[in-house]
């Protein structure tokens, strides 16, 4: 478990989108809903996007996170 | 140093013939040889330190600096501060009360003094030195924030080598994966390095002390045949020291170095070697406890915080979700499964999963179906375990089980084979929080469905009447039979719910969201009735059981038996409904005869009783509990009991054993 200190607000972000699943935000405003410092949520969604639960649109300031949703399967 | 001359003063007095007294200017600290007058040596040494700023050697203080008048001191500086006075003493004829020396004496006095100075000065360099490269060392540490880091850093032994002169090379071995032990780190001030030497447990000096797990220190090892391991790399030393570091008596490195120059390795070097390598031991091991601590508690903030957003969820998708994305993050997982077992009135089993492909996730589905749905494997009493994927990935399969029932499975995937145990033990805890929040979602929702078919049950009979009174007395027997035959309670509700629901078609059932096992029940209970064989084998053996009851009720007999299934369940049932009748008939056979002839509508005319009272009654009389009465009627206990204080009050009888016994009396009267 590496970056244990990052994990309480990897929960917190997880638990924002899905709570919101159909929330675009930028790093900006997740950092105002969130209260946290866009520094710390930076390192967070990278590490999201890494594990594709979340995704990224556009480019630079206009970098936008979305909720990847899981996929279903009925047996 | 003070403290290590102390014991000695009274032997110096005894050969120098006067007294001994050691004081700082201020006279804090005061070691004396004898009971001596503290004033004497504090005014005579305040008259001489005013008079001179150092003493290089032995001086005499006479008159007019000593004190009292006339008296003389030998004096001697042991360190900055702090000073040895021999003395009073006289010289000379002198009526004074004081020790009197000859000029031969206070020589053969000054001699000793003097030797004593030098000796104490030699010591107070070296000591200073040793102090020195430990404060310095110590100083290191404290900059380095993470203190196991250092170790592995080249500039540290470069340091050691700088600060003992006695040392010429240094560096660290580390254990590696197969059991042995390589160099990592290593400085030596020739043009030799060992970087990359590999040793094994026990083998040349170094291996030696990663076994006994203590300090050591070899000296005179120049032709030492365990030298020969280090020949290779042209390193060969005349003396070496090793520290095995421990943290949890495990060896975690193994500090080394030595000389080539000098045969020995100094006292005082290895001194502070051993004291330096001891406070970065400690200090590892209160690290490794930090960080073990910090762990802990960021595991237990992680599983509180999953506990209350999940136990807030009402949707099961919502916690399938929570579930996959938090298990991810904690093992840094590329592929997370949440496959959740048919649940009361939920729809069909399903499986929800995050980074694996479609036609995997096909496979998988597939692979549970097979294992945990279709029973090759027994989830109720497993606990997490290793699988190997059908695409050849290792995953770790969390079966969700509670009061022995499985509810689902939670698959990780593990990144490499070394996965951390603590981790799989909080992924268990997850796994546990869910089932248990995905069971109570479940237990909520069969409590609305069991209202909902309470309720279609009593439209029934509006509509036809005959079923419903038929029903109701399958699902006296299929409470009879199905405590023979060892159901489920799951099963028992099942099949009443089936019997309750057995008037409306397939489609409207499916429309209202009825537990699709139950219309399973239905639809092979119909396909028997009429004379078919049920096309869906997963519930068909309760379908013949429905069947059975529905004949039973009839009849008072069981059907010709048409199926292997149908056989051994009426031959069951046969043997119990035997065994009945006989204890009856030897027993008690009158009361059932007359139980079976009861005709209860004279009561209901002549009290007044309503429908809902008759039929209470009737479970009273057949000795059934209010919770029996109160499941088969699909009602609540407290309506059972206001049913009973009704019939009692009408009957105006006291208690069950009056009601009955007043209803078989007025039923036979008629």
């Amino acid at each position: 478990m590496s970056k244990a200190e990052y994990l309480p607000l990897q929960i917190e972000c997880i638990h924002f989108f899905e709570s919101n699943p159909f929330a675009f935000e930028t790093v900006e405003g997740l950092s105002t809903r969130l209260g946290k410092s866009p520094k710390e949520l930076e390192v967070v969604l990278v590490e999201l996007e890494t594990l594709a639960i979340v995704e990224k649109v556009g480019l630079g300031s206009n970098e936008i996170y979305r909720y990847v949703q899981p996929v279903e399967e009925v047996l | 140093m003070k403290r290590l001359i102390e014991p000695l003063l009274p032997v110096y007095q005894s050969v120098l013939k006067v007294p001994v007294v050691i004081l700082d200017q201020q006279a804090n600290d005061f070691y004396k040889s004898a009971e001596t007058n503290p004033t004497y040596y504090t005014e005579t040494l305040r008259n001489v330190v005013d008079e001179y700023t150092s003493f290089q050697s032995v001086a005499m203080i006479e008159s007019p600096f000593s004190f009292p008048i006339g008296t003389k001191y030998l004096i001697v500086s042991l360190s900055e501060n702090d000073y040895l006075l021999a003395g009073p003493f006289v010289t000379s004829e002198c009526d004074k009360n004081f020790p009197k020396l000859s000029d031969q004496e206070v020589e053969s006095a000054r001699q000793r003094l003097s030797s004593l100075q030098k000796i104490l000065q030699q010591l107070n360099s070296e000591k200073k030195q040793v102090m020195y490269d430990i404060l310095s060392l110590a100083h290191e540490l404290t900059n380095v924030e993470q203190q196991s880091d250092i170790l592995d850093r080249t500039w540290f032994y470069e340091r050691m080598v700088s600060d003992f002169s006695d040392l010429d090379f240094a560096g660290i071995a580390r254990p590696t994966m197969e059991d042995s032990f390589e160099v990592t780190s290593f400085f030596g001030s020739e043009n030799v390095s060992l970087e990359g030497y590999k040793f094994s447990f026990g083998q040349g000096f170094l291996g030696q002390a990663s076994i006994s797990k203590n300090y050591k220190v070899w000296n005179q090892v120049e032709h030492d045949l365990r030298n020969g391991y280090l020949h290779p790399y042209g390193l060969r030393p005349k003396a070496l020291f090793c520290y095995p570091l421990l943290n949890d008596n495990q060896c975690v490195g193994l500090v080394f170095g030595g000389t080539t120059l000098f045969h020995e390795i100094s006292l005082e070097t290895s001194f502070v070697i051993r004291h330096t390598f001891e406070m970065i031991e400690q200090n590892l091991t209160i690290e490794a406890l930090n960080t073990k601590l910090y762990n802990v508690n960021t595991r237990l903030q992680v599983l509180k915080e999953i506990f209350s957003i999940i136990s807030n969820m009402k949707d099961l998708r919502q916690i399938a979700y929570v579930l996959i994305d938090m298990t991810m993050v904690l093992v840094k997982s590329k592929f997370s499964s949440v496959f959740v077992h048919q649940q009361a009135n939920l729809a069909a089993p399903q499986l929800y999963a995050r980074g694996i492909s479609q036609d995997l996730i096909e496979q998988y589905t597939q692979s549970i179906k097979a294992r945990y749905v279709n029973g090759t494997v027994n989830p109720k009493n497993m606990a997490a375990q290793k699988w190997q994927t059908p695409w050849n990935e290792f995953v770790y399969e969390f079966p969700l089980v509670r009061n022995e029932r499985f509810i689902g499975l939670l698959t990780i995937h593990l990144p490499d084979e070394q996965t951390d145990q603590q981790v799989i033990d909080l992924v268990a805890s997850i796994s546990q929080v869910g089932a248990v929040t995905i069971d109570l979602i479940g237990q909520e929702q069969k409590n609305a469905g069991q209202d909902q078919v309470a309720n279609f049950f009593t439209a029934v009979e509006a509509f036809k009447p005959e079923h419903y009174h038929h029903s109701q007395k399958m699902l006296i027997h299929i409470q009879d039979f199905a405590s023979v035959l060892d159901f489920s309670y799951e099963d028992i509700t099942l099949c009443k719910e089936a019997c309750m629901l057995s008037a409306y078609s397939e489609s409207f059932l499916l429309k209202q969201q009825i537990d699709p096992r139950v219309v399973d029940i239905i639809v092979s209970y119909n396909q028997l009735n009429n004379g078919k064989q049920p096309i869906k084998k997963s519930r068909s053996p309760l379908g013949h059981f429905l069947y059975i009851v529905d004949y039973f009720a009839e009849h008072q007999a069981f059907p010709e038996t048409k199926t292997d299934i149908q056989q051994e369940l009426v031959l069951r049932l046969s043997t119990f409904t035997f065994r009945q009748t006989l204890e009856s008939d030897v027993a008690n056979a009158a009361p059932v005869q007359q139980k079976e002839q009861l005709d209860l509508g004279i009561i209901k005319n002549q009290f007044n009783l309503s429908k809902r009272e008759l039929e209470v009654l009737e479970h009273v009389i057949a000795g059934i509990h209010n919770s029996e009465i109160a499941a088969t009627l699909f009602i609540s206990e407290h309506t059972v009991k206001n049913h009973i204080t009704s019939i009692f009050r009408k009957l105006q009888v006291r208690d069950r054993s009056e009601a009955i016994a007043k209803s078989y009396r007025l039923c036979l009267e008629q």
